[in-house]
């Protein structure tokens, strides 16, 4: 609710600072408009990121401000687009008047050390244009990223490093070396049994290691202020996520451990995030204002590993509930799903729909910290009564005024008109 | 209150030099067209010969207003005419001018082209029918550069200078602008173009010489 609050002031702010400008057009009104989604914030330790970034601005001045950005580093409660800590290759920035920007988007799939260790993005891509409609102020923005994967050390877990192949041969060593005096004394087939026992556990783990713990597809980002008619409406959409925990092993029919599943549908935990949208409009001419919010729902399946055939438990979030699952194991992981909100007044308008945070295999490390579908807008607008003078602007090259074809067509007409008239009064 | 009396022929004399002066001035306004294309023409044929002189100028950036610049040649919509430099009403009398707050054909930034709709021989009269991917080739006295529209026109405010100023992604654009509707001066059209081919045409001959 701070954040809410604090968006609205800063509206307000923008819009007073617009208001001598705005006055001195023949406009009656004086608006703002923000907004802002993130479609997905990772924090690994102290690391973060947030991927798909979208945020929009436009003032009665008339000025707008667009960033569709990909991946930028962990961005905090507010965000200034003069100094965005995003990517250039994957983020597109766009300003009326000076900029148009691109709709075209500009992608890459970098992510910075030392977090591209753990991370690996498929691709992270930023749209932006903005400009002038009808003589209002338009931006429409995009940022996304098509797929992320996060590695995490088992180091923690493991009493070895699986990477190391002398730490492994140790282990192997030292089990074979207890385990040794007892397999003497049984038969050869129970021998058998235990050597692949020991070599499958070893080579799940080695598996896990080398495998994606994390698996996300991720939906883009939108944030856009639109002009209708005499309304402006800033809306943010972030279109929620897909998020599978852990790759389940895939066993042989003679109990040799194949590989490991794809997180995303063969995972132990699969959690589905809705869409989530913030909207605030404003009538420039009546100050009437509008809000709307949907924060995004969550569904959490856990894979049932008492039973052979892949089972899962689905488990739905409340808004605002928070739920954890697999307590008291490596895979302990926490959902708080998200609440939405809305505020309307005189000239005011304002939404927010708050981020679905996860906090993933909280025994690995620390584990994962992410937030999906955060989404806001926030509108104002203020009537002025009194029209002022017009200052004139300079125009662009005047490269084809009228021919006057008409007019020229006209005189001629009229000059016929008169010969006519001439003989007539000739002829009376 | 009494008006004076007229003669039927003074009347009629009075009629004759109206019309005349009536007929006289449709004929100029439905000629003025014509007018400043053959204007048009006339500089464009005197700026022929000045192009191939101006290789040095160029190179040493010393191209005053009014001077050609570059050929520019749309094949899509047949546009075939020489840039000169400067965008005011004098300067664009040719045609096409280049705004000079911008780069140089084939340099990194956004080299921008004003050119007429109506009048003075129009080559922008068509640019309306530019599509993605058309090319727009500028021909300097040093080099030659293909240019490639990015999207359909868009239509603007004729005081939103952002569609000349600096276009902040890497690499190199052209932007034409005009006026909008045809006929009418009350907004302004343009097309963004990007650099996909540039050859320096001296270097090229120097090296062939």
């Amino acid at each position: 609710m701070r954040r809410f609050t604090a968006l609205s002031a800063l509206v307000a702010l923008v819009a007073a600072l617009a208001l001598p400008a705005g006055a001195a057009t023949k406009t009656k009104s004086n608006f703002a408009l923000q907004g802002e989604a993130r479609a997905l914030e990772v924090a690994i330790g102290d690391q973060g990121v947030t991927l798909g970034f979208a945020l929009s601005r436009a003032n009665s001045l008339p000025e707008a401000i667009g960033v569709g950005a990909g991946q930028c580093t962990l961005l905090g409660e507010s965000s200034d687009p003069d100094s965005l800590p995003c990517s250039q290759e994957n983020t597109e920035q766009s300003r009326f008047p000076g900029n148009p920007g691109d709709a075209q988007p500009s992608c890459s799939q970098a992510l910075p050390a030392p977090l591209s260790d753990i991370l690996a993005l498929e691709i992270a891509c930023g749209s932006s244009v903005s400009g002038l409609k009808n003589g209002l102020p338009f931006t429409t923005n995009e940022g996304k990223v098509a797929e992320l994967r996060a590695r995490l050390p088992l180091g923690g877990l493991l009493p070895v490093n699986p990477a190391s192949e002398e730490q492994v041969q140790q282990l192997v060593d030292t089990l074979t070396g207890t385990l040794q005096p007892i397999l003497d004394q049984t038969p050869q087939e129970v021998q058998d049994a235990v050597d692949t026992l020991v070599n499958d556990l070893l080579s799940l783990v080695g598996s896990l290691d080398e495998t994606d713990l994390i698996k996300a597809q991720v939906g883009p980002a939108f944030s856009n202020v639109t002009p209708k008619g005499n309304t402006l409406t800033v809306e943010s959409t972030s279109y929620g996520a897909r998020i599978g925990v852990i790759g389940m092993p895939t066993v042989g029919a003679d109990g040799a451990v194949l590989g490991v599943g794809d997180p995303l549908t063969d995972g132990l935990i699969i959690i589905e995030v809705g869409s989530a949208t913030a909207k605030a409009s404003v009538n420039k001419t009546t100050a009437a204002s509008d809000s709307a919010a949907s924060a995004a729902i969550v569904t959490v399946k856990v894979r049932d590993i008492t039973k052979p055939e892949p089972t899962y438990v689905e488990l739905s979030v409340a808004p605002g509930e928070t739920v954890t699952i697999l307590e008291g194991t490596p895979a302990e992981s926490t959902i708080i799903a998200a609440d939405s909100s809305t505020e309307k007044g005189d000239g005011t308008a304002a939404a927010a729909a708050d981020a679905v945070r996860l906090h993933l295999l909280k025994g690995v490390n620390g584990g994962v910290a992410l937030g999906l579908a955060r989404t806001t807008a926030a509108a104002n607008v203020g009537v002025v009564k009194a029209p002022l003078p017009q200052p004139k602007k300079p125009t662009l090259p005047v490269t084809g005024g009228t021919t006057m074809t008409g007019l020229a067509i006209a005189l001629l007409v009229a000059a016929g008109g008169l010969v006519a008239l001439r003989r007539r009064l000739g002829t009376s | 209150m009494t008006f004076p009396k007229v003669s039927p022929k003074g009347l009629r004399r009075g009629l004759t030099a109206l019309a005349v002066v009536l007929a006289l001035a449709g004929v100029g306004l439905l000629s003025y067209p014509f007018f400043t294309d053959l204007w048009a023409w006339k500089i464009q044929k005197g700026l022929e010969a000045d192009f191939s002189t101006m290789a040095k100028r160029y190179e040493a950036g010393k191209i005053g207003e009014g001077d050609p610049l570059t050929y520019i040649k749309i094949p899509a919509i047949d546009v075939d005419t020489i840039v000169v430099e400067g965008v005011t009403e004098e300067s664009l009398r040719a045609g096409a001018g280049h705004y000079p707050m911008t780069p140089l054909p084939g340099e990194k930034g956004n080299v921008a082209i004003a050119g007429h709709r109506t009048t003075y021989g129009k080559p922008f009269n068509r640019i309306d029918e530019l599509v993605p991917g058309n090319k727009i080739i500028l021909t300097t006295p040093v080099g030659r550069h293909v240019y490639e529209v990015m999207a359909r026109p868009a239509v603007t405010d004729p005081q939103d200078w952002s569609i000349i100023e600096d276009y902040p992604k890497r690499g190199s654009y052209l932007t034409l602008t005009s006026c909008h509707p045809e006929g009418s001066a009350a907004y302004r059209i343009w097309v963004r173009a990007k650099l996909i081919e540039s050859t320096n045409t001296v270097a090229a001959a120097g090296r062939s010489a």
